[in-house]
């Protein structure tokens, strides 16, 4: 199993030189541990030196009690060596943590397909491959996106259950399988931050196994095919038609011929726009890109394919284009508690221009991504990405962030599938749906029988 | 080479006025044997517009404009121009009646019969180093403010590359500790180069992407710009995004303080975006772009001045309301049109 991803690599072409830094990185891991061995190795020497003492002492007394006592022995000296990796697995990603005013936030190593089972939580015999994959596109990138993402996550852990196997000693798969999926999820929050719609989606599943709990008539197969339906079901419902009613209800609220301006990319902007061409209507669209992450030109591809023309402008370039843009549409990482919306770093900084200017502020989200956290600034709660490699020589810190926090007040209007609601009406929606399980209420399985 | 990248346009303005030395002094100049000092003064106009690169280059006018209003004023003070508009000119008048005053009266008054030579070498050469001077040490001028304006471990925020803030910052750097983040531009990476020169320098520097902006700006305390152009009406041009910079930092009752030499003051009214401006080339923007990728990019943001907190130049202090003083003083009103 673990071995499969380790040949797709080359499979895809890489070239030879990140080869090599992956490489070096797996020497330099590999260096790690082997330090670290050597040291638990020279206290446990010294371990068994105390208890060689022990023993001379022991041999004093009776031969029979001396075994017991070097059983025990040897039993607790291995938790005491855990301990210490534990500590120096601690110290290692003190190193990590920057120095500066941001030092409250997690840096993500670089892992690859062989380090990736070095991580703290896993057990390399019970990883899927299927994880494996997925944890690697989310750290080069190719798996960017809140939507994308969650639909990636959920499918890995499609994978995962048709796969998995019941242990000899657990009977029902609902208890066996809770501990795996917290055991999974955990494993997530070392590659990127876990984002809301994932965590929605966990709680679902959490509340699916509950009712399998409840209900033990199921067997196995039986269950786990139950179980991924289920997950297709969240897919389908909250995702799919979610996204189709959003583009349904902005198809409404945005008339013919007005001028919007875009920021990154969102797929839910991304199709409603091409939905709106085809059915013969026009718009005239400001792509406005980043260039660390490269959305904007990716969106202006996807729309070029699609033979609709737009006009592509950076951030910064943004205030000549202001004063024709009448609405300012963006997609959303998730929607806090208190009406802010976490989303692409700078949308916050057009927020603000778009305030300044008038421009109405629209955000499409679908609600699984609501969220009951709140926040009120960007650096409490952030995520650093690790874009350029840092020079040993360079005598400055470098930073940049995922993403930023958009006040409420600069958010006219949320387009979700329940509707179109203001940006403080987030708590409401989340209570609503609180009291069926986040989803429609989920059916009860029954056995024919 | 490095320094003509650094400040290009104190660059060119110095450039220009040296060129306007050799040119004066290799007597190359097309200029009548007894000519006065209008004439000399016309022909100064002439080059500046000869030599000025297209309506958006404003650097070589204000700093020919500067020449002739030295001259002007290093004329009138040895009684060789006369004020024709007195009423117009209060200052002016008030200047050389000071100066005639105190002056002994063995000063010669030949008038209009002055040589053109002895025009060239009393006032024309000493008015163009005068302005040469003003030029080098515009930035030690501005540096006396330094220590005024920051408290310690504050947080400075500076956009772009300015050799004028660096320098600033560096002067400040003697007195107290304060950590600066560096705002790179999208489209340029001198703010790389920035975040290096100051790091050398000890100081605490962070360097970030300008999306990052709206998140960083509620730890900065101040807002440090350079400046490509001081307009008349208080506004500025300066690189694309100071505009959105402004705006927040207003948002977030961040002053923003504005340092330039006074050669930056240009005596000409913008009202938005569009009235100086230039579209680049889309490949300055993304070097991948197709031919039917239509992509926008500018050469200015106008800043309005209700989002200036204080300019500081070699030549003082100023609010945005009260800059007009110092363009009246630094120019005179008739070569506004070159």
């Amino acid at each position: 199993m673990s071995e499969k991803p380790n040949q797709q690599n080359p499979k895809k072409g890489e070239p030879w030189k990140p080869k090599e830094k992956f490489d070096k990185k797996a020497n330099k891991e590999k260096q790690k541990l082997e330090q670290e061995q050597t040291k638990t190795e020279a206290k446990q020497e010294s371990k068994q030196e105390e208890s060689n003492k022990i023993k001379q002492e022991s041999n004093q007394t009776i031969q029979q009690q001396n075994i017991k006592q070097v059983q025990q022995q040897k039993k607790e000296e291995q938790p005491i060596v855990d301990k210490q990796n534990i500590v120096q697995k601690n110290e290692q990603k003190e190193q990590n943590k920057r120095q500066d005013f941001l030092s409250h936030l997690p840096i993500f190593q670089d892992y690859t397909s062989e380090s990736i089972k070095s991580v703290k939580q896993i057990d390399p015999q019970t990883l899927h491959h299927s994880f494996v994959e997925l944890c690697i596109q989310y750290q080069n990138g190719q798996c960017i996106g809140s939507t994308h993402r969650c639909v990636e996550f959920l499918n890995a852990l499609k994978q995962f259950i048709k796969d998995y196997k019941l242990s000899r000693q657990s009977n029902y798969f609902a208890i066996a399988f809770v501990d795996e999926l917290k055991k999974i999820f955990n494993l997530m929050k070392n590659f990127r931050t876990v984002n809301e719609g994932m965590s929605t989606s966990y709680l679902f599943i959490n509340e699916c196994l509950m009712i399998l709990r409840r209900d033990t008539k199921l067997d196995e197969n039986e269950s786990k095919i139950w179980l991924c339906n289920q997950i297709d079901q969240f897919i389908q419902s909250k995702i799919i038609s979610a996204s189709e009613l959003i583009i349904k209800n902005a198809t409404q609220l945005i008339q013919e011929g007005t001028t919007i301006l875009v920021y990154a990319r969102s797929y839910l902007i991304e199709n409603f726009i091409i939905n709106y061409f085809k059915q013969g209507k026009q718009l005239t669209i400001f792509v406005v890109d980043n260039p660390q992450f490269g959305e904007g030109s990716q969106l202006v591809k996807r729309l070029q394919q699609q033979g609709i023309s737009c006009y592509q402008i950076l951030l910064s370039h943004v205030s000549y284009i202001l004063s024709k843009v009448d609405k300012i549409l963006v997609g959303a990482s998730s929607m806090l508690c208190n009406g802010a919306l976490v989303s692409r770093v700078g949308t916050a900084l057009l927020a603000c221009l778009a305030s300044t200017h008038k421009i109405p502020f629209l955000v499409f989200c679908e609600s699984y991504k609501f969220s009951e956290k709140s926040q009120i600034d960007s650096l409490s709660w952030n995520e650093i990405a690790q874009l350029q490699q840092v020079n040993e020589n360079q005598q400055y810190t470098s930073l940049s962030l995922r993403y930023d926090i958009t006040q409420s007040n600069y958010i006219n209007m949320i387009v979700t599938e329940v509707g179109l609601i203001p940006a403080t009406s987030v708590k409401a929606v989340i209570g609503e749906f609180k009291k069926y399980n986040y989803v429609d209420a989920i059916e009860v399985p029954r056995k024919d029988q | 080479m490095n320094s003509q990248i650094a400040q290009p346009r104190l660059y060119s303005s110095k450039e220009s006025i040296l060129a306007l030395k050799a040119h004066l002094s290799a007597k190359q100049a097309k200029l009548p044997r007894n000519s006065t000092i209008e004439d000399y003064i016309i022909y100064i106009k002439k080059l500046s517009n000869r030599l000025k690169q297209g309506p958006l280059d404003f650097w070589i006018p204000n700093v020919f404009r500067r020449v002739i209003q030295v001259i002007r004023l290093m004329s009138s003070e040895q009684g060789l121009l006369q004020i024709k508009n007195k009423e117009n000119n209060f200052k002016d008048l008030a200047h050389t009646i000071q100066r005639q005053s105190s002056r002994s009266k063995t000063t010669v008054e030949t008038g209009t019969e002055t040589g053109s030579n002895e025009i060239q070498q009393n006032i024309i050469l000493p008015a163009i180093e005068q302005v040469l001077e003003e030029l080098e040490s515009h930035s030690d001028d501005i540096n006396t403010f330094a220590s005024t304006h920051f408290f310690t471990n504050e947080v400075l925020l500076v956009y772009e590359y300015s050799t004028t803030v660096l320098n600033f910052l560096l002067s400040a750097k003697k007195t107290r500790n304060f950590e600066i983040i560096v705002l790179e531009s999208e489209t340029e990476t001198l703010g790389k180069q920035f975040a290096t020169d100051l790091g050398k320098h000890q100081l605490n520097v962070t360097l970030t992407p300008f999306t990052n902006a709206y998140a960083i700006m509620q730890r900065v305390n101040k807002t440090l710009l350079g400046v490509d152009a001081i307009l008349k009406n208080g506004g500025l041009l300066m690189h694309p995004g100071t505009y959105a910079i402004c705006v927040l930092a207003k948002q977030f009752a961040v002053p923003v303080i504005v340092l330039s030499g006074a050669h930056k003051l240009t005596p000409k009214y913008a009202f938005d975006q569009t009235t100086f401006n230039e579209l680049v080339s889309p490949l300055k923007i993304n070097s991948n772009s197709s031919v039917d990728q239509m992509s926008i990019g500018i050469t200015f943001d106008y800043v309005p001045p209700e989002y200036i907190s204080l300019y500081i130049t070699n030549q003082g202090q100023y609010t945005p309301q009260s800059i007009y003083q110092l363009f009246s003083d630094f120019y005179d009103v008739k070569d506004e049109d070159i």
